[in-house]
């Protein structure tokens, strides 16, 4: 345990020394995860799945605001559902539009869980981000969430539709408007798991701020555990076509990040919990305090082993250096055969 | 030689300018009313425009039999039942447009009146020196 604290400290200091670079890279992976994210899911527009200009775009995500990235990969999609069909483009054009001047002006700071959500989609373990969520932010994350799941759903029915739209003329246009809205509207799959990740999100967050021990990891637990079996028990009901080994499997490895996120986040010492008892002249303080787990960053020694001891005279010292900043080595050597011819004629 | 306390001010500062001053003292520029006015105004917009983004994907989702019926129905009917939606709609907005206006005008009221305070603690900090 005090290594992994310790490796967290040392974590710490470099992110502190080196934010100015690390912040650039972080936006640069993000940004070119969700576009190649994109690519593969839709990639209806080849233009777009050219390395280099999924490379420059990210390139350029990577010094902008972190919400340009957000703007920049809804750009993405309604690009290549333009080049689907114009109605799809229609629809997600509308969705986002309705989804930024409804709910984005207030809350800008949670733009990035609308990103976050269908990348954690994508690679199968969605069931994170209520719990971090939870753990880390409030009730009101809950939008954002929303936001991210609707936006999943929309990409996978265009991506599940695709013969479909492909195989209609240009004429039938108002069906294409059918499928895509009957699609978001009649997705019994969204609404769940709109639902499920909303009650997650809230139950994690009440246990988190209950005064128990343990009260984060119980958090995790609880959440993860009432997420799962909440699918599960939709699956059944409902026949959703989820699939019960991926919702196993993604609850275990969002298991594992979630307590990433704990250890990093909230790491405190519950075997020192202190219960204390003040007061003032218009309150009774019942305080417990728990004390954080903090060790401090190793300081690396460099000890050097073979130090060089040049014991010279300061006379003769002085003299090899003269010559080897005026002639360099050959007339050192010169000085020694000289030495050597000396020794001879003595002998 | 340095002070630690005017060091840990000036950083307390920094952060908190760095972090949303700016936006703070636009909000705290106007008065709160204005302020809450002006962001309900936005609010109208903002729901008028979605309304009518999703007024125009509900008429293009059977356009061949809206068009149809439009000439064989009550129009001040219809048209005032899309008005309650509408005003339904507009409401909630609103109210939502409201109660985060207030209780962001309050924040940022507090913690621009933290920030000047902290600014004549330096200031005195300072004057105490010379």
């Amino acid at each position: 345990m005090t290594g992994l604290l310790e490796i967290r400290e040392s974590l710490k200091t470099f992110y502190a020394r080196n934010e100015i670079y690390l912040n650039p890279c972080v936006k640069f992976m993000i940004a070119l995860i969700s576009l190649i994210v994109v690519n593969g899911s839709m990639g209806y527009m080849t233009l777009l799945k050219n390395p280099v200009v999924v490379l420059v775009i990210a390139l350029m995500c990577s010094f902008m605001p972190k919400n340009f990235i957000v703007i920049v990969a809804a750009f993405w999609v309604l690009l290549h559902s333009y080049s689907l069909a114009m109605e799809c483009a229609v629809v997600v054009a509308a969705v986002f539009v309705i989804m930024f001047l409804l709910y984005f002006r207030y809350t800008p700071k949670h733009t990035m869980v609308v990103l976050l959500t269908p990348l954690m989609f994508a690679v199968k373990i969605p069931y994170a981000m209520p719990v971090v969520l939870g753990l880390l932010g409030t009730p009101l994350a809950g939008a954002s969430l929303s936001c991210g799941v609707v936006v999943y759903y929309i990409i996978k029915l265009m991506s599940d539709n695709v013969t479909v739209f492909s195989a209609m003329d240009a004429e039938s246009g108002s069906q294409k408007f059918r499928i895509m809205l009957d699609g978001i509207l009649d997705n019994k799959g969204m609404f769940v798991t709109l639902i499920v990740f909303l009650l997650t999100l809230i139950l994690v967050y009440t246990i988190r701020r209950m005064s128990i021990d343990n009260a984060w990891t119980v958090a995790i637990i609880a959440g993860l555990t009432t997420n799962a079996v909440l699918l599960l028990v939709c699956e059944f009901v409902l026949e959703l076509q989820f699939s019960v080994i991926a919702i196993a499997l993604g609850t275990f490895i969002s298991f594992g990040i979630c307590i990433l996120v704990q250890f990093l986040e909230f790491n405190v010492d519950y075997t020192r919990t202190e219960i204390v008892q003040f007061e003032d002249d218009e309150y009774y303080y019942y305080v417990k305090a728990v004390p954080k787990n903090i060790i401090a960053a190793p300081e690396k020694k460099v000890k050097r082993i073979n130090k060089q001891h040049k014991k010279v005279p300061a006379k003769q010292e002085k003299q090899v250096t003269t010559i080897k900043t005026s002639h360099g080595v050959s007339r050192t050597t010169v000085k020694q055969d000289q030495n050597k011819k000396n020794r001879t004629k003595q002998d | 030689m340095v002070n630690e306390e005017r060091v840990k001010l000036m950083t307390r500062m920094a952060a908190y300018e760095k972090e949303g001053h700016k936006k703070n003292k636009k909000i705290v520029s106007f008065f709160k009313s204005d302020y809450i006015s002006m962001q309900m105004l936005k609010s109208v917009i903002a729901a008028t425009v979605s309304f009518g983004i999703m007024f125009g994907l509900y008429a293009m989702y059977d356009f061949e039999v809206f068009m149809k019926e439009i000439y064989q129905m009550d129009l001040l009917d219809f048209a005032k039942s899309v008005l309650i939606l509408y005003l339904i709609m507009l409401g909630i907005v609103l109210v939502i447009t409201y109660v985060v206006s207030i209780y962001r005008y309050n924040r940022a009221l507090q913690s621009t009146k933290v920030y000047y305070a902290n600014l004549k603690k330096l200031s005195q900090l300072y004057g105490a020196k010379e």
